[in-house]
């Protein structure tokens, strides 16, 4: 830590941003006093915030001091309640760029950076140049990877350090996406949001704009009704086609020695940076639509990623769609070091079908058994639905199989929607192996393996119904391929 | 090394005589040897701890059951086979928490254990849902030894091993002789910095 660089400011843009930023607060109540104040002195007020406002930006700007030295990125901010923080290099999981148009133009981006502590980002500096940011990036995850650790690359010759792009999404596969997906309601949202705000009642629009709405027609109420809902619907899916395209155009995630970038967004441009060995749980998810389409959707989950619902819902994704024969490569070529080309999937045993029936026909009938008490007609319906559940169990367990390889433990679940999950062993954190009474009749067991933010569902992967023995063997193992590796942040 | 601190530590421990609660401790071992791998029982003192938590938290729940099958039975007019029926009710309910509270612990002890081999700690617990969690040592965050009131009569602790997991963040193994929880946290943080991870 010895060298003592110099503390450095904020890109001088930034108080372009940083006032904005303060003004955009006061832009609704600034609208709302300039509409209803009638005239009244409303500059006063308006300035009466906006002055403050924009004093406190400008002191933010100069109060505001970075510096990138020897092993830590140190933070100064404040003037009254001082603050100065330490990152050190080591615990930064990803750093991020946000760009809009107007960042683009300037040639400066938000910079998010993120530690392994959870919802907050550690830092959010806006705004820095390109250069800074790149120099950030270089410092903080080119140093030397100091131990032996199982997705160290083996070849950290300067040749393959340049950028190996690893997967592409095109114009169409976006459009895809947007179907998929049907993020439409999120432009809903915001354009409910609007209307809302602007006091217009839509269902008084309509009565007055609609011709033959004002009457009590019935039928023709109805019908208008279920137009509408269609072509809600279908606004709905094209919103989220333009949402996918906007947001993911361009989309590439490439390599880059032991970090993956992924690009993306055609107005705000994103670049996320994930550490490899930083990932802890992959996960491919195929619904009813990728199917349909052939395609599948990747997450990645890393130890800082977390809870956090807006900022992150986007960045998890390391690609958003893709198409399905090329999963198992980009998984490969993602952790480097294993054959996904070898994976001996094992399926469950075929007593579970049996037990998953079973369990599922109690289940079902217990639930139903209130309504029995209800109504007794209802009771006819039982058999039709004890029999899709039973159905969709035993579907359920045919479609369960886990892998084994040298460096990871993969779980395939899934009968309509399908989902793959992979998790390296070096971010195993604990292996659990739990039997039921059930289990035990059966001489089954349920290994669970614990990882660092594997999310509210518990367990990242969780697989049931193993043969007593096979569970065993399974547990010993990842437990001692587990201890075997080095955890890293 | 902190590893000849700890050393040093456990021996001035042995010397002064304190139980370790290590069976197969022979004389001639210079520090007990956690890390064969064969699963230890917890400290039978743990069976009375368990049972006073257990009887303290039925004297928690007594009063207001009692009070609130007599408020029923006074303010609400109740039929009669009820009203005979609640005291009858409310007694075998209290009786039988009484008999889990006394029987429950040992049987659950029966079923707990632990084990600490070259790699890996190791717990098993559960009477009807049986559980063995693994926790490899070089996951191992920090631990925790903490003593209530109870344990800390009977010289008795729970060691809390923390790792960075979300689900299993924690594994606590309650019942251990203080001395043991001390000693295997010391082995357990002893390892994770002797590997300089």
């Amino acid at each position: 830590m010895g060298d003592s660089r110099p503390f450095q400011r904020l890109h001088p843009a930034s108080l372009l941003f940083l006032v904005g930023r303060a003004l955009g607060q006061f832009l609704v109540p600034a609208l709302v006093v300039l509409v209803l104040g009638r005239g009244e002195r409303s500059e006063v007020w308006i300035a009466l915030f906006a002055i403050p406002a924009t004093a406190v930006a400008l002191v933010r700007y100069f109060t505001y001091r970075y510096r990138l030295s020897g092993e830590e990125l140190v933070i100064r901010e404040g003037v009254i309640r001082r603050n100065e923080r330490h990152v050190p290099f080591e615990r930064i999981q990803n750093i991020d760029t946000t760009r809009s148009v107007l960042h683009r133009a300037l040639g400066v981006a938000d910079v998010s950076i993120q530690t392994a502590s959870g919802a907050e980002p550690e830092a959010v500096m806006r705004v820095l140049s390109l250069d800074a940011v790149e120099a950030m990036r270089q410092r903080v995850f080119v140093h030397p990877l100091t131990e032996g650790d199982a997705s160290a690359e083996t070849d950290d010759s300067p040749a393959t350090a340049s950028r190996r792009t690893l997967a592409a999404v095109g114009t169409a596969d976006l459009v895809r996406y947007g179907i998929i997906s049907n993020r439409g309601l999120v432009a809903l949202a915001a354009i409910l949001g609007v209307v809302w705000q602007a006091d217009i009642d839509p269902t008084r629009w309509i009565t007055h704009h609609v011709p033959g709405m004002s009457g009590a027609e019935w039928p023709r109420l109805v019908l208008t009704g279920v137009l509408l809902a269609v072509a809600g619907l279908i606004v709905l899916r094209l919103l989220s086609i333009v949402w996918s395209v906007v947001t993911y155009h361009g989309f590439t995630l490439s390599r880059e020695q032991d970090e993956l970038v992924a690009r993306y967004g055609l107005l705000t441009e994103h670049a996320v940076t994930i550490p490899c060995h930083r990932i802890q749980l992959v996960t491919a998810e195929e619904n009813l639509l990728h199917r349909v389409f052939g395609r599948v959707s990747l997450r990645a989950r890393t130890a800082g990623s977390g809870s956090d619902q807006q900022h992150h819902r986007r960045h998890d994704w390391l690609v958003p769609v893709l198409p399905r024969d090329r999963l198992e490569p980009l998984l490969a070529a993602v952790h480097g070091d294993f054959a996904a080309a070898d994976l001996a999937w094992q399926p469950l045993p075929r007593r579970a079908v049996r037990r998953a029936v079973k369990r599922w026909l109690l289940m079902s009938t217990l639930l139903w058994l209130p309504l029995i008490i209800l109504d007794l007609r209802l009771a006819a319906g039982l058999p039709v639905a004890a029999a899709l559940v039973a159905l969709v169990a035993a579907q359920g367990v045919r479609h369960t199989a886990w892998a084994t390889t040298t460096d990871a433990v993969w779980l395939r679940r899934g009968w309509l929607a399908r989902s793959t999950r992979v998790v390296r062993h070096a971010t195993i954190q604990t292996i659990a192996r739990t039997e039921s009474p059930f289990d035990r009749r059966a001489g089954m067991a349920v290994v669970e393996v614990d990882t660092a933010n594997s999310g509210l569902a518990g367990a990242a992967i969780r697989i049931p119904y193993l043969e007593h023995d096979t569970a065993g063997a399974l547990s010993d193992r990842l437990a001692t391929a587990a201890a075997a590796t080095a955890f890293r942040w | 090394m902190t590893g000849d601190g700890e050393q040093a530590e456990e021996r001035a421990r042995e010397q002064r005589g304190e139980a370790t609660g290590f069976e197969d401790r022979s004389a001639a071992c210079d520090r007990p040897r956690f890390d064969n791998g064969s699963w230890r029982a917890l400290d039978p003192r743990g069976v009375t701890v368990a049972r006073i938590g257990a009887w303290i938290a039925v004297g928690v729940v007594t009063p207001p059951l009692v009070t609130g099958a007599v408020l029923l039975v006074v303010l609400a007019p109740l039929p009669r086979w009820l009203t005979l029926a609640l005291p009858i009710v409310v007694a075998a309910v209290l009786i039988g928490l009484g008999w889990l509270a006394h029987r429950w612990p040992p049987i659950s002890h029966r079923h707990r254990g632990w084990r600490l081999d070259r790699d890996r700690f190791e717990i098993r617990r559960g009477v009807l849902w049986h559980q063995v969690i693994s926790v490899p040592r070089s996951r191992v965050q920090h631990t925790d030894v903490a003593q209530a009131p109870v344990e800390r009569g009977h010289d008795l602790a729970r060691l809390v091993v923390h790792t960075a997991g979300t689900a299993g963040a924690s594994v606590t193994l309650e019942g251990l002789a203080l001395a043991t929880a001390e000693a295997v946290r010391d082995h357990l943080v002893a390892h994770e910095s002797d590997d300089g991870r």
